[in-house]
């Protein structure tokens, strides 16, 4: 069911506000221990705003229900790196494990003002370091499809527990592209917006240049929903657009007969696993199929995107991660005789390998001596990257490219060499450096029976020309039919 | 795209006494055995970017950030914000008198209490 479908039942009194949550709730404890999708499920509270949402509907006249907002008695889930009031927040990290927020971000205050119920906070990499959900603290997140595979990352949680329904749609944050590829791993959408098109306000931050809030979906139509609502000036934001914000819904269901699409040379001839392969042909001729002209175009940054990503990306997770020091929260061992001792040994027991590892390569780009040959130059890199997007998107009105250049691999194949699981985030880091948005859709299964996806990007603030190709795309694959095995 | 090859270039050796001290920059202890294997991976990593010196970047100017925007201010005026209380509401150890606690930084020697 849409979410569209499901709150007609709701605003109908077809479905009763409390027994869907309830019901949400047991199917997450059911699949929880086989799929690890969840750090918190905040029961008691979903039933009590369950409660709440149904008795407000029982007071409301008929004629104004048609005024509630879609989303209003929808359950949904958050990465946990979104601040939620009251209900802890991990950040996927052990260094976070007590903190309770005392305030909420602004994206998770505007969904419940519109009266979406948060069934709890799902596993992701810690701050959002990784691309396989395997660097949580938490232990890893398993695949809808097959457990033994990854969920990908950092939203694996997110978007394994929209694919096994255990949550509606998920919040999930994209820096490097850890909305779309564990999207793509999990057969569901994954939309990253335009950096700047919603708020970073109680976001755990990793890179603030870069980090970008967005739907994690199992329909486009379910994606742009929650784009309406997620799209928007924050003041609280310093980087939040003030661009207007459109009815992302309005040209869904448009044809895109001439729709130009792009494919760029550089992916077409790269090294590619074939099932990827075979499943970016499928979609260049879906694509095709829909009356879209495919053109080549050429991306001649794209080699340099890893290096200037994680060049910009670490510099400034070193700095903002430098508030974990043990004095205010968080992990705090207060054993050693110096004020320096808190920090230092706070710091090192409360950061696992992988966040160690990317503040020490932050602090090398940033510090004496290394900064102009780093940190600088990825800056530069980044103005080319920019000027590349945009003269790739002169000629075409979309790219059309892969998300990951395998499928979704097993958990522990990349344990010993995790600098070789950075270099495979090339399909998705380049997008986060241009800044622009980009739609993951469900494409295809692997021969070992995983999904792939593939992603369309656009100029900056494209939101709605993505989603209506995205739609007309779905309606094609109707990959949506198929769900995870056991129910 | 290659994922799982790239050439080659010269070596970046990102040295045992480099990490060290970045460690002490950013406040973490590490054992023998972790600056080795840190070393090494961020050799690894840095010796990849060696590309970027492909392409001549001499002239080209910094992007701090995709906005374009540049010192958004707001006005000067008290609003509302989270009580005291709840600001100090996850600290790691108890508070005094809404204050954080800390070690007493002097002379490196922690003062009786």
């Amino acid at each position: 069911m849409t979410i569209k479908e499901l709150a007609n039942k709701i605003q109908n009194r077809e479905v009763n506000i409390i027994e869907l949550t309830t019901t949400y709730l047991e199917k997450i404890v059911r699949k929880q221990s086989k799929y690890n999708s969840y750090i918190t499920v905040s029961d008691k509270y979903a039933i009590e705003r369950a409660k709440q949402l149904e008795q407000q509907l029982d007071s409301m006249e008929k004629s104004n229900l048609a005024s509630l907002s879609p989303l209003y008695g929808i359950p949904f889930s958050a990465k946990d790196l979104y601040l939620t009031s009251g209900i802890r927040t991990t950040g996927g990290t052990r260094m976070l494990n007590e903190y309770i927020p005392t305030y909420s971000a602004s994206l998770i205050d505007r969904l419940e003002r519109e009266g979406a119920i948060l069934l709890g906070k799902t596993n992701c990499d810690p701050f959002g370091f990784g691309s396989s959900t395997e660097n949580s603290d938490y232990g890893t997140s398993g695949n809808a499809y097959n457990p033994n595979y990854v969920s990908g990352g950092s939203s694996g949680g997110s978007a394994a527990s929209v694919a096994l329904d255990t949550s509606v749609f998920s919040l999930g944050t994209d820096t490097g592209g850890s909305i779309r590829q564990p999207a793509s791993f999990n057969n569901v959408v994954g939309l990253k917006p335009t950096y700047g098109r919603s708020s970073r306000y109680g976001v755990i931050a990793y890179a603030s240049s870069l980090d970008t809030m967005g739907p994690i979906t199992k329909r486009v139509e379910d994606a742009a929903i929650v784009l309406n609502s997620m799209a928007g000036y924050d003041p609280l934001d310093a980087t939040s657009s003030k661009q207007e914000v459109v009815d992302y819904t309005y040209n869904l269901g448009e044809d895109i007969k001439g729709i130009k699409i792009g494919i760029p040379r550089q992916y077409m001839d790269g090294e590619i696993d074939s099932d990827v392969r075979n499943a970016y042909e499928k979609s260049i001729k879906i694509f095709e199929n829909l009356g879209a002209k495919i053109v080549e175009v050429s991306l001649d940054m794209s080699d340099y995107a890893v290096s200037a990503y994680y060049i910009i990306s670490t510099s400034e997770a070193s700095s903002n991660l430098a508030r974990y020091d043990g004095i205010r929260y968080g992990y705090s061992d207060r054993s050693g005789r110096k004020l320096d001792d808190i920090y230092v040994e706070s710091r090192t027991k409360g950061f696992n390998d992988e966040i160690k590892r990317r503040v020490l390569l932050g602090t090398y780009c940033l510090s004496s001596g290394y900064y102009d040959e780093y940190y600088k130059k990825a800056l530069k890199l980044r103005t080319l990257v920019i000027e590349d997007y945009k003269k790739a998107l002169e000629k075409v009105d979309i790219i059309l490219a892969p998300v990951f250049p395998t499928p979704p691999f097993r958990i522990g194949e990349f344990e010993s060499d995790p600098i070789q699981m950075w270099l495979a985030d090339a399909f998705t880091v380049s997008l986060n450096v241009f800044g622009g948005p980009g739609l993951s859709l469900p494409t295809d299964f692997s021969r070992d029976g995983v999904p792939i996806g593939v992603q369309i990007i656009g100029d900056y603030f494209s939101e709605a020309t993505l989603l209506k190709a995205g739609y007309a795309f779905e309606h094609e694959s109707k990959l949506y039919l198929k769900t995870p095995q056991d129910e | 795209m290659a994922a799982t090859t790239y050439r080659v270039y010269t070596m970046t050796k990102v040295t045992n006494k480099t990490i060290i001290h970045l460690a002490k920059l950013a406040k973490l202890k590490l054992t023998r055995d972790e600056i080795n294997i840190f070393s090494k991976q961020l050799s690894e990593f840095l010796s990849h970017t060696k590309k970027m010196n492909e392409i001549s970047i001499e002239d080209v100017k910094p992007t701090s950030n995709v906005t374009g925007l540049v010192n958004r201010t707001r006005e000067d005026r008290v609003k509302d914000s989270i009580s005291q209380s709840m600001a100090i509401a996850n600290a790691p150890v108890s508070t005094k008198g809404g204050y954080f606690k800390v070690e007493k930084y002097h002379d490196n020697q922690r003062t009786s209490k």
